[in-house]
């Protein structure tokens, strides 16, 4: 492409023109500020707003740990400090008493065996939403976007029902189904806004090249997409591995429970054993904090930098 | 949208694999009132038992003894489910029944009346009535419905009292409060002499406010409050006779004096024994399940109960305290009959005194409910085991749900809204009407039921039972 | 309308075939059997285990059923009458209308902020970026164990702050019906605004470079830079974030609501999700729930499909 110092989607709309002859950055001073100014305050309530970011998310996740290391009585004795005595057995006694380990093995199945079908599945059906014509499909995305919208609790029962039919039910591929099947339209719409924001030229240029348009999709727009996949992960992973209510009615094989059916184990009728609960929690989210870690290095910028250009 | 070849034949293939689906799932609506057995399939002698997850993996040993010794005894191996919380037992049997899987036994609580009403019950009365001696009246009356018990208690017993901070009476030189106005009295004291608060109560949990109700009710209704009640579900008498009007007055005089402020409302029952257990608060309105917690959290000073105080002055009204057994176990109307004397047999076996001994043990038994099984050795004990034989049932067992909201709103509302107490009482019967009305609720299902339906939870014959010593 | 259409999803088909083989008629065909067969699974996947279900609930709420006998008795409309006659139902719809716009403004506006911020070379930008995400990945208990305890009246850390503050009015966070669905919404947004966060923090990741540089050349100003290339390219996220904040404000916040305050007082934060799941599975009227539920997701759609052709429909420009 010979024209491409200017891409096609370069942005309409007025913003001033350089004065003639010169190539600077003009400073935008519709806001009224030099940007000198602006970048000297700017930074001080970037990390002003980041404190407060930290106080309202880390102190929670203390507070978590410490009450896991409290005592049931200094757990109501003393609510907001520092535990006087370390009960580091919490862990472990949560740890057995809610049979943690197995419900570890099958929280990670189902929850690997549900992204294993969402990605791919999410990835295709964004991708034909993005960049690819056929007629009804307008129909079709508000069609799927229906699943969004359905109020929770009101499918519990029938799914049920299927899967009984399917003989998927007190299954763990039967859990994985309905989760996968719950997890599309969201994972749709999702790769769907990422497929889009990839310039068509790519896939076009591709194409021309000699790709099917199955291998545009899997070689070139698939990798551009990384950071969707990567937040598509982080998202369904998380609320797969929280998910209590379908689990609840479509698992009652005690081998088969994942780990949010364990953590009722320590709610009785009317008393709960906080520490207790609070150490099987903190052991429960913490693979949270590894997935997300590992998912959000995905988040690189300019993965399209320079694509257009040669 | 083009009008193409491909796009009708693209809509008709979504279509039809929809219907196909719809129609190859094969399950039908039934509306017939029938309830088949199950196929009872493993030949070995097996009973299934579903309950909520046990309180503490001691609890899980003992059950694991009892069903040890019961294999022993009468070669049948009993496999327990514990799965979930009690609020979720009743769409389990729902689930398992749908799933075909058989429950031989499930766990019973304030639920009850609801599982009793669609069916899901069978009529103990005959079944229980050889060893129904060992059960004080008091436990059994909240699993009983129109004269027919539909469970046996398994855990100990529970109910609403005030607890108290005995030191700080001691301090103050305070005596325990017996009527409404040493009540009263202990609570200006407490509040002009110190910064503690006089009452707590969880009232952001709205379910905690009926017992406050329930506590009044008993002695304005001249001690009869659960026939009252059932009267007035089943139409004959109304939420806003006097006696239930003069309840709710009660109730909010308690926020006219100041004894309770709107901080009940934004605490809930964990913030309320905190607070309790931290010593900012002198008494506390709640129930016996709290006790473990309470002393758990060591306070320092010495905790003490009294029952709900009388506010009524007629002569022979007597304080009542309202209970339950914290769990009893009934017998689902979908057993398969072949395994209906070994289940009899077993709620026998779990019921007598050795072998619930050692379940309840695990359970800080304050008060058993099984004669014969010892409580625990708590000086408190003593004095809650007196409340026993004038127990009533909990009312939140007997009303519909929908009225036991229009209670609490009602209660909240004499309370913190200046509402009138035959207002509030108005919207509770109109919330019954909408019930009769709306969802023909009726309270006696028994009187309504066809021959089918009454046969399908009737014991078709009554297995012998061996009684246990 | 149909030209609409061509342009709202995806491109026309001359742009994305027209440099493949063959031409024309043929060629549509061919894009037009790819795109089918990219959903396909999805689709199956959906209708099984989405759909299907959806329809039997849809057909229960016709008929009075307590959930746990097999029978269910016909009553037809009689539900969907009483539902929109029932006075609870009627402030929990308003509670919910005010809860989705006050939590969908926030959500985003705050996601979008820390996103922006959090997209700037930082230090300790990774730390900042997981601490923002924490809330979304604690379970809802611990999130209202937590936060009814910073509102308790007693010993709560909100009553604490506002006195080191100095001043003495204690508002009743959870016990005055004025504030307490505030003070739920809150909690809300305290727990989501970090999804939100991340889903910008990875759309600002995806905006080619070259499209900056190009408006850099043309001598755009930050603001500009925002406003011209930030927002359009991001657009359809933007319409993701919004649509799911609003449509979970009606259909996906039970556990909040239920953990902080369990819709009391006197209704004051019943939402439309409490009220039905209490009526299902408290009050054993699954019919009812079920028609009050069939009612809500016309509400939630309608207010979903507005919401996306608004906010989709500007892509003409540039597609």
């Amino acid at each position: 492409m010979t024209d491409s110092m200017v891409p096609e989607k370069a942005p309409a709309g007025p913003y001033p023109e350089p004065h003639p002859g010169t190539k600077q950055r003009r400073p935008d001073l519709r806001g009224r500020l030099s940007l000198r100014w602006r970048r000297r305050t700017f930074t001080p309530v970037t990390y002003l707003v980041m404190a407060v970011l930290v106080v309202l998310t880390i102190y929670p996740m203390i507070w978590m740990v410490f009450g896991a290391l409290k005592s049931q009585g200094e757990f109501y004795t003393n609510i907001w400090g520092w535990p006087h005595i370390f009960s580091w057995g919490n862990f472990s006694q949560a740890w057995d008493q809610a049979a943690l380990g197995r419900k570890f093995l099958n929280s990670i199945m189902v929850t690997g065996g549900t992204l294993l079908l969402v990605l791919p599945l999410c990835s295709m059906g964004g991708y034909s939403f993005a960049k690819v014509w056929f007629p009804g499909q307008r129909w079709i995305f508000y069609f799927i976007m229906i699943g969004i919208m359905i109020p929770f609790g009101v499918t519990a029962i029938p799914t049920l029902t299927v899967t009984l039919n399917l003989h998927l039910f007190d299954t763990l591929q039967g859990l994985v189904l309905v989760y996968a099947g719950q997890s599309l339209s969201f994972g749709t719409f999702l790769m769907y806004a990422f497929f889009h924001s990839i310039p068509n030229e790519l896939v076009e240029a591709a194409q021309a090249d000699g790709c099917t348009r199955f291998g545009a999709f899997w070689r070139v727009a698939l990798p551009l997409a990384r950071p969707g996949l990567a937040t598509l992960v982080i998202f369904t992973g998380t609320s797969i591995w929280n998910e209590y209510f379908m689990a609840s009615v479509l698992i009652h094989q005690a081998n088969l429970e994942t780990l949010p059916l364990g953590l009722v184990v320590f709610t009785s009728q009317h008393s709960t054993d906080y520490p207790e609960l609070f150490a099987a929690l903190t052991i429960v989210t913490a693979p949270l904090v590894i997935l997300y870690l590992a998912a959000q290095g995905q988040f690189i910028s300019g993965l399209t930098a320079g694509a257009l250009k040669g | 949208m083009k009008i193409t070849f491909r796009s009708v034949w693209l809509s008709c293939l979504l279509l039809g694999a929809t219907i196909v689906m719809v129609a190859s799932s094969g399950v039908a609506i039934s509306t017939a009132a029938q309830r088949t057995p199950l196929v009872h399939s493993s030949p070995a002698c097996q009973l299934n038992l579903l309950g909520e997850t046990r309180s503490s993996p001691a609890e899980t040993a003992a059950w694991n003894k009892v069903f040890s010794d019961f294999k022993s005894r009468f070669h049948c191996s009993v496999v327990a489910t514990w799965q979930g919380q009690w609020s979720g037992i009743p769409q389990l049997l729902n689930e398992a029944r749908i799933a075909h899987q058989t429950v031989d036994i499930v766990a019973d609580g304030t639920y009850n009346y609801s599982l009793a009403s669609a069916g899901d019950l069978m009529d103990l009365t005959k079944l229980v009535a050889p060893y129904k001696s060992r059960f004080p009246a008091a436990t059994l009356q909240p699993f009983t419905v129109d004269g027919r018990l539909w469970a046996v208690p398994d855990e100990p017993e529970t109910f609403s009292m005030f607890f108290y901070n005995v030191t700080l009476f001691k301090k103050l030189d305070l005596t325990v409060p017996r009527t409404f106005a040493q009540l009263e009295h202990d609570a200006q004291v407490i509040k002009s002499r110190t910064n503690v608060l006089p009452i707590v109560e969880g009232g952001s949990d709205a379910w905690e406010w009926p017992m406050w109700y329930m506590a009044t009710f008993a002695q304005t209704s001249g001690n009869k409050s659960v026939p009252d009640t059932i009267a007035f579900l089943e139409g004959k008498q109304q939420f806003t006779s006097a006696a239930s009007v003069q309840a709710l007055e009660d109730i909010a005089q308690f926020s006219k004096d100041g004894l309770l402020t709107e901080n009940a409302l934004g605490t809930d029952e964990n913030g309320a024994v905190a607070a309790f257990v931290k010593g900012l608060a002198a008494m506390m309105f709640d129930g016996g399940w709290d006790l473990p917690t309470i002393e758990a959290g060591q306070p320092k000073f010495s905790i003490g109960v009294f029952p709900f105080p009388l506010v009524v002055s007629k002569a022979g009204v007597f304080v009542q305290p309202n209970g339950s057994p914290s769990e009893g176990l009934a017998i689902p109307s979908s057993i398969p009959r072949a395994d209906l004397p070994m289940a009899a047999q077993f709620l026998e076996f779990v019921s007598s005194p050795l072998e619930a001994n050692k379940i309840q043990s695990t359970l800080d038994p304050e008060v058993p409910t099984i004669t014969g099984v010892k409580p625990v050795s708590d000086p408190l004990s003593a004095t809650l085991r007196e409340y026993l034989p004038k127990t009533n049932s909990w009312l939140d067992w007997i009303w519909p749900a929908d009225v036991v909201t229009s209670v609490e709103n009602a209660i909240e509302g004499v309370l913190f809204s200046h509402q009138s107490a035959m207002s509030a009482a108005k919207s509770v019967q109109n919330e019954l009407q909408t019930l009769r009305q709306e969802q023909n609720y009726n309270y006696d299902f028994w009187a309504t039921w066809s021959k089918a339906q009454r046969s399908a939870v009737e014991p078709p014959f009554i297995p012998k039972v061996e009684i246990q010593k | 309308m149909a030209v609409v259409a061509d342009r709202v999803l995806g491109v026309p088909a001359e742009r994305v075939s027209s440099r493949g083989r063959g031409s024309g008629h043929g060629q549509r065909r061919r894009a037009y059997l790819f795109g089918l067969a990219l959903l396909s699974p999805v689709l199956l996947l959906y209708l099984v285990f989405v759909m299907y279900p959806l329809l039997r609930g849809l057909i229960v709420s016709f008929y009075q059923w307590d959930g746990l006998s097999p029978t269910m008795t016909w009553v037809g409309l009689n539900n969907y009458k009483d539902a929109l006659r029932d006075p609870v139902f009627r402030l929990a719809l308003r509670n919910t209308f005010q809860y989705a716009i006050g939590v969908t403004v926030a959500k985003n506006v705050l996601g979008l902020g820390l996103a922006i911020l959090l997209n700037k070379k930082l230090r300790l930008r990774t730390f900042f970026r997981t601490a923002g995400f924490l809330p979304v990945m604690f379970s809802f208990v611990v999130c209202g164990v937590l936060w009814s305890w910073i509102f308790n009246p007693l010993f709560g850390l909100a009553d604490h702050f506002i006195g080191v503050l100095g001043l003495h009015h204690f508002p009743g966070w959870l016990s005055d019906p004025h504030i307490a669905l505030w003070s739920v919404m809150w909690v809300d947004v305290w727990k989501w605004t970090g999804f939100h966060m991340v889903l910008f923090i990875a759309a600002l990741q995806a905006v080619p470079q070259d499209l900056y540089d190009a408006a850099d050349i043309d001598g755009a100003g930050r603001w500009a830079r925002f406003r011209y290339v930030t927002i359009p390219s991001i657009r359809p996220v933007i319409a993701l974030s919004v649509l799911l904040a609003l449509t979970g404000a009606f259909v996906a916040n039970y556990d909040v609501v239920y953990v902080m305050t369990g819709g009391g007082p006197m209704n004051a934060t019943q939402v439309a999700l409490t009220y039905i799941v209490q009526t299902a599975f408290t009050a054993d009227q699954v019919g009812y729930a079920n028609a009050m539920s069939m009612i809500l997701l016309v509400l939630v759609a309608i207010v979903g499909a507005v919401q996306l052709r608004f906010m989709l429909r500007g892509r003409e420009a540039s597609a």
